[in-house]
């Protein structure tokens, strides 16, 4: 559950797959994405005409998405971004599958579950959040 | 999950950067199915190595593992690209051979095996009972049913980083309580021919769907049982299948669901054969008494008609004891095309043609998808048949 703390700082519990810390400003798609296809390898940005973060920019950020879909390839995209240095700082899903385990493993890119809805639904989208593995929790910074 | 202390130490990275991120990513989806160890594999097929569908990002990938030392622990093949590496069939994009070849040339320089070819069985036969870790669903399925072998159904990425560390994660299929038949299926139809059995796959696999299936039917050739557990592979996903007199391994029936099928539940689209423009055998890649086989045909019946070909699609080393024997030779001569590295369903056929025939399910199901053919199901023989005008 979502709890305020006293300095106005909300905290999430998180499960931690692929393990590391990260803060930055979180970029929510409401929708499953599916790096092969959805996102451009070379800069980050996302390509989906149907995403309602269309035209953003995932590099540096940390991506919130309630999941991921499609081809096995989306695990080389993951790479990808890593190597040209536009990957997301962390990822934070729902429910993590193969090719994304696969894909944040091989591109160091840190992966956590929540099933706390308030992240996915948009609120938090622009927000900086902090994941911190060591307490498994995810700190939204108001 | 649980570690040796080997697997352990390469883990951490004490034997090299790239050993390290392939162990971590076999014992975190292991965590993720709940697996509670690895198992050491003694054999790896790795698919997803098509240029056309892994990309640059994909070749980049496998090049910096190459670079970086990975080496296979284990006897390593690859699945089939998207063109033969012999010799022109079809024209590629331009571009296409040269990143094709990179990535195969990362392939050579961790040590597998280039075979190219969906039957890895007919370069190495594992023996029963051993763990392996093979992508490419027709393989998996021959492996698991036929050999007695044991393998998951394992996608792209992780059928590469299995044969660098020698391991998989211990679950599904590799288990013997998991190894146990969830549906029984007698086939009630008299004499199975090849054509028949891939269409009786395709029909178990919608069935099945991801189960595992106990098949009663009448006694068919290698041929046929390959086609057959293929098409269930691919209208399906199903990595098993005990066919009784075939599959070894024991299985308990009782309280299962029986489900019947029989000729009118077999439907063949055998009317537009004779208009097709190309006639094809091979998927799974042929075996060289396939080779023997439609040779006997085509020395009964002539050779293939003008304005019409025929391929048979294969793996190298199965070419290689075919060209030894005079097989190839002698097929070539009767206008038969042989191929190799490749097939109609991963090759960038495009609209190339507009009709095949061909004696498989797999294909069958996957060529009108792919590349919005018009497809007949024919056996070998009656293939040879319409080919030669006979």
């Amino acid at each position: 559950m979502l709890r305020l703390a006293n300095d106005g700082v909300a905290m999430v519990k998180i499960k931690v797959i692929v393990e590391g810390a990260a803060e930055s400003e979180a970029v929510v798609s409401l929708n499953p994405i599916s790096f092969f296809g959805d996102i451009d390898p070379k800069t980050g940005v996302v390509k989906d005409p149907n995403s309602n973060i269309k035209g953003v920019s995932i590099a540096g950020k940390v991506l919130v998405v309630p999941g991921t879909r499609g081809s096995t390839v989306g695990s080389y995209v993951l790479y990808a971004l890593s190597k040209n240095n536009v990957a997301p700082k962390a990822i934070v899903v729902k429910s993590a599958e193969p090719i994304l385990i696969t894909g944040c493993i091989l591109g160091g890119i840190p992966l956590v579950t929540s099933s706390e809805d308030y992240l996915f639904n948009g609120q938090v989208g622009g927000k900086r959040v902090k994941i911190d593995p060591s307490s498994s929790s995810l700190e939204i910074v108001q | 999950m649980y570690l040796t202390k080997d697997e352990e130490k390469v883990y951490d990275g004490e034997e090299s950067a790239a050993s390290q991120k392939a162990m971590q990513v076999i014992v975190k989806l292991g965590e993720a199915v709940g697996a509670e160890r690895l198992v050491s594999i003694t054999n790896a097929h790795a698919s997803g190595l098509s240029y056309n569908n892994i990309g640059d990002p994909g070749m980049e990938f496998l090049e910096d593992l190459a670079n970086q030392g990975a080496r296979a622990k284990v006897y390593a093949t690859l699945n089939p690209i998207g063109y033969d590496t012999t010799k022109e069939v079809i024209p590629l994009p331009e571009g296409f051979a040269e990143k094709q070849l990179r990535i195969i040339n990362a392939f050579r320089k961790m040590g597998f095996n280039i075979t190219l070819s969906c039957t890895p069985y007919y370069s190495k036969m594992p023996a029963y009972g051993e763990h392996i870790a093979w992508g490419e669903s027709s393989a998996v399925i021959y492996a698991n049913s036929v050999v007695g072998a044991r393998t998951n159904r394992e996608g792209g990425p992780l059928s590469v980083l299995a044969a660098l560390v020698g391991k998989t994660y211990y679950s599904g299929l590799h288990i013997d309580e998991n190894r146990k038949p969830s549906v029984e299926i007698d086939v009630e139809l008299g004499k199975i021919d090849d054509a028949m059995a891939g269409t009786l796959g395709l029909k178990i696999g919608e069935l099945v769907k991801d189960g595992i299936p106990f098949i009663s039917m009448p006694k068919v050739g290698d041929t046929a049982l390959r086609i057959m557990l293929a098409a269930m592979a691919a209208s399906g996903s199903v990595g098993m299948a005990f066919v009784k007199g075939v599959t070894k391994e024991r299985a308990d029936t009782s309280g299962l669901e029986k489900i019947k099928i029989g000729e009118k539940d077999i439907s063949m689209e055998k009317s537009i054969g004779q208009a097709s423009e190309l006639y094809f055998v091979g998927c799974p890649h042929a075996s060289i008494e396939d080779m023997r086989d439609i040779l006997k045909y085509f020395e009964s019946y002539g050779s293939v008609s003008k304005g019409k070909r025929f391929w048979i699609t294969t793996g190298s080393d199965v070419y290689k004891a075919a060209a030894q024997e005079g097989v190839a030779e002698r097929l070539m001569k009767h206008g038969v095309e042989i191929i190799v590295d490749t097939c109609p369903v991963v090759a960038p056929l495009g609209s190339m043609f507009k009709s095949i025939a061909t004696n498989s399910g797999k294909s069958f199901f996957y060529l009108s998808r792919v590349h919005g053919t018009s497809v007949a199901s024919m056996s070998a023989e009656e293939l040879v048949r319409a080919a030669t005008g006979k």
